[in-house]
């Protein structure tokens, strides 16, 4: 415990841990905050009013929204594409213009799902790729807005189930995960490194304490201590909550257990492939590649930002709604959520093998070097 | 049984074409014993796997009767200074020893009466809540003298521990290896002569992964005797004479140069003096190819 204790006081105090807690505690009260005020102890009444987005399964509700957006980026000749999750915009020649034109037409005539991607198909190579129009992106039309009875049901269940403060609960969970899934990778790359800038690493690796026993020990400080600036934002989450929803039967457990069962798993695996990193690589390789995990994730996520959890290491709920889709997928978050957390155990498994060897003189770091000419 | 027993062991590393330690047979028992040698002479490998931290490509070697493959074991009765040894700066001195006890397996309720203990040992109980970084040269070695004997070890091995230590740091560090060494093995690794001089008359000499020699400074110094011998030239000859001899020490007054030269065989002019350890290691070096030691 003392060794953790020891760990946990060198970890916070580093300059790179104070620049994570910053950038941190920004990001998420930046994203969050303006989102929290009074509006979800109204229930809705009006039948005309257009209310949130929820996910369908409805496929012409799918066709509708892709072929609205379509027919109106030709319209202006402004489409957009998201190569590597950064949005791009393209305008296209007459001729290609011409094309799409007839692949708009042609997906009018689309009565499956499979045939409206075979119809767009062709759209989204003259864009160049990576568009809402390929057949993996589609799926982010398949939203509508909720209709009265929906928007009842809905509330409903942020009044009950949720008890306001877990709707807010999943937005910040949605937006912590984002951070965290990047910012601890490099913390820790940095706070390992600091062990061969003191040259300290013979005198420790010579030492009696089993590897296992020391990785989880250093590996259990640095989580409490990245888990610092995601509490804290729970925590002035919550109480701007308490302040706006004076009397309302909230939960006070919701934030901390958005904390521990959708963001936890996220920063359990960012932080073990830095410590994985650190022993593979001995420098700062390993957070290129989360890096490119991290964009990966995001763009994938992307396409369904409202409620898309499958096996994405930062599950998206970016909507104060789209209630029922939680609950309804609730098992499908938590197999996601122990399967990262599983993860992180084999990286973490991983180090303690690599550090043995490193330990005994038998694995000295994999390093990339450019290739000779 | 306090001994280090190391039979044959040789070290390749992958791309090098010698090896960095070759078939090297030494025995060393408890006290002081001094590891001499160049820089790349082969010690800091010789230290890196007595410590566990680096694998021999063939040879063993037992460690007070426990043989080196039983890692865990090792590590728990050896204390190691490595060269170069660091902290993490912004620790204080007492945090990092009790850092370093924890990871020795020091059991909590001995830590730290232990730590004050080493801490008045190698003087640094006033220092005991700086900062590392806030530590000069030769306290941040006596901190890494502290840490390496956390554990107790039957055996303390110190890497190049007096490398740019001022003077009078040297001396203190040199007469604390000796106090520690009159209840463990401790096993000094230097490529300056005056440390072992100063601490020890039991030495083994390393060079190019070869042990040249192992055994007293007097009889290495018995070794170099008839070869190291006294003379005086102008200062114009001094240049040539570099070339053809090894002169291991000159003092210019005027034009005239008094130097103490190597060479193999008496020399007309030249008297015949008792040779120094520095002068008998210089020998044994320089023996198989310099000029001066092959007349």
């Amino acid at each position: 415990m003392k060794l953790f204790w020891l760990e946990f006081k060198r970890f916070t105090t580093s300059l790179a841990f104070v620049l994570y807690t910053l950038v941190t505690v920004g990001f998420i009260l930046l994203n969050v905050w303006p989102m929290i005020d009074r509006g979800l102890a109204t229930a809705p009444v009006n039948p005309t009013a257009r209310y949130d987005l929820i996910t369908t399964t409805d496929f012409h509700a799918l066709k509708t929204n892709a072929l609205d957006q379509l027919k109106e980026e030709h319209a202006d000749d402004a489409y957009v594409t998201y190569p590597f999750g950064f949005a791009k915009n393209v305008t296209l020649t007459a001729g290609a213009q011409v094309k799409v034109e007839q692949a708009l037409n042609q997906a009018r005539q689309a009565d499956t799902r499979r045939g409206l991607e075979k119809a767009l198909g062709p759209v989204d190579q003259l864009l160049g790729g990576h568009s809402d129009y390929q057949a993996a992106n589609l799926q982010r039309f398949a939203v509508r807005p909720m209709t009265l009875a929906e928007a009842r049901r809905d509330h409903t269940l942020i009044m009950r189930k949720d008890r306001i403060t877990g709707t807010y609960a999943r937005l910040f969970a949605d937006i912590a995960s984002i951070i965290v899934c990047i910012l601890p990778t490099i913390v820790i790359i940095a706070y390992c490194y600091a062990d061969r800038r003191a040259q300290i690493r013979p005198t420790m690796q010579a030492k009696a304490m089993g590897t296992p026993k020391w990785l989880v020990t250093r590996y259990a400080a640095s989580v409490a201590g990245l888990l610092i600036p995601v509490l804290m934002t729970a925590l002035l989450l919550l109480g701007r909550v308490i302040l706006l929803y004076p009397g309302a039967a909230l939960d006070y457990w919701a934030f901390f257990k958005a904390a521990g069962f959708w963001v936890l798993p996220t920063l359990l695996v960012s932080t073990a492939v830095g410590f994985l990193s650190d022993a593979l690589f001995s420098n700062f390789t390993g957070f290129a590649l989360q890096i490119g995990w991290w964009l990966i994730t995001m763009m994938i996520g992307a396409h369904q930002v409202i409620g898309n959890y499958g096996w994405l290491l930062i599950p998206r709920h970016n909507s104060l709604h789209n209630v029922s889709f939680f609950y309804a997928h609730y098992s499908e978050l938590a197999i996601n959520r122990l399967g990262y957390t599983l993860l992180a155990i084999v990286f973490l498994g991983l180090t303690m093998v690599l550090m043995n060897l490193q330990r005994e003189g038998k694995y000295r770091g994999f390093h990339l070097r450019p290739a000779r000419r | 049984m306090d001994t280090i027993q190391i039979n044959h062991l040789t070290k390749h590393y992958r791309g090098k074409d010698t090896p960095a330690l070759n078939d090297v047979s030494l025995t060393i028992s408890a006290g002081m014993f001094g590891l001499l040698g160049k820089n790349g002479a082969g010690k800091s490998t010789l230290m890196r796997i007595l410590t566990t931290l680096d694998q021999a490509t063939a040879g063993s070697i037992q460690m007070c009767g426990i043989p080196i493959t039983q890692r865990a074991a090792i590590r728990a009765q050896v204390g190691y200074l490595p060269q170069n040894f660091g902290f993490y700066p912004t620790m204080t001195v007492s945090d990092a020893l009790t850092y370093l006890a924890i990871l020795a397996h020091v059991p909590a309720r001995d830590q730290q009466r232990r730590i004050a203990r080493l801490l008045a040992q190698v003087n640094l109980t006033k220092q005991a809540r700086t900062k590392v970084k806030a530590l000069s040269g030769g306290m941040r070695q006596r901190l890494g003298i502290a840490q390496a004997l956390v554990n107790q070890p039957k055996v303390l091995i110190v890497d190049e521990p007096t490398a740019g230590l001022d003077p009078e740091e040297r001396i203190r560090f040199r007469n604390l290896l000796a106090e520690f060494a009159q209840e463990r093995i401790v096993l000094l690794s230097t490529h300056i002569v005056s440390d072992i001089e100063a601490t020890t008359n039991r030495i083994g000499v390393l060079d190019q992964g070869h042990l040249l020699f192992t055994g007293t400074t007097a009889q290495l110094q018995t070794q170099a005797a008839g070869h190291v011998f006294a003379s005086s030239l102008s200062v114009a000859e001094l240049s040539a004479f570099k070339a053809r001899y090894e002169i291991s020490e000159q003092i210019v007054q005027g034009d005239t140069a008094h130097i103490r030269f190597l060479a193999t065989a008496a020399m007309p002019g030249a008297s015949t003096v008792a040779p120094t350890l520095e002068e008998a290691y210089l020998y044994l070096q320089s023996r198989p190819t310099r000029q001066g030691v092959r007349q």
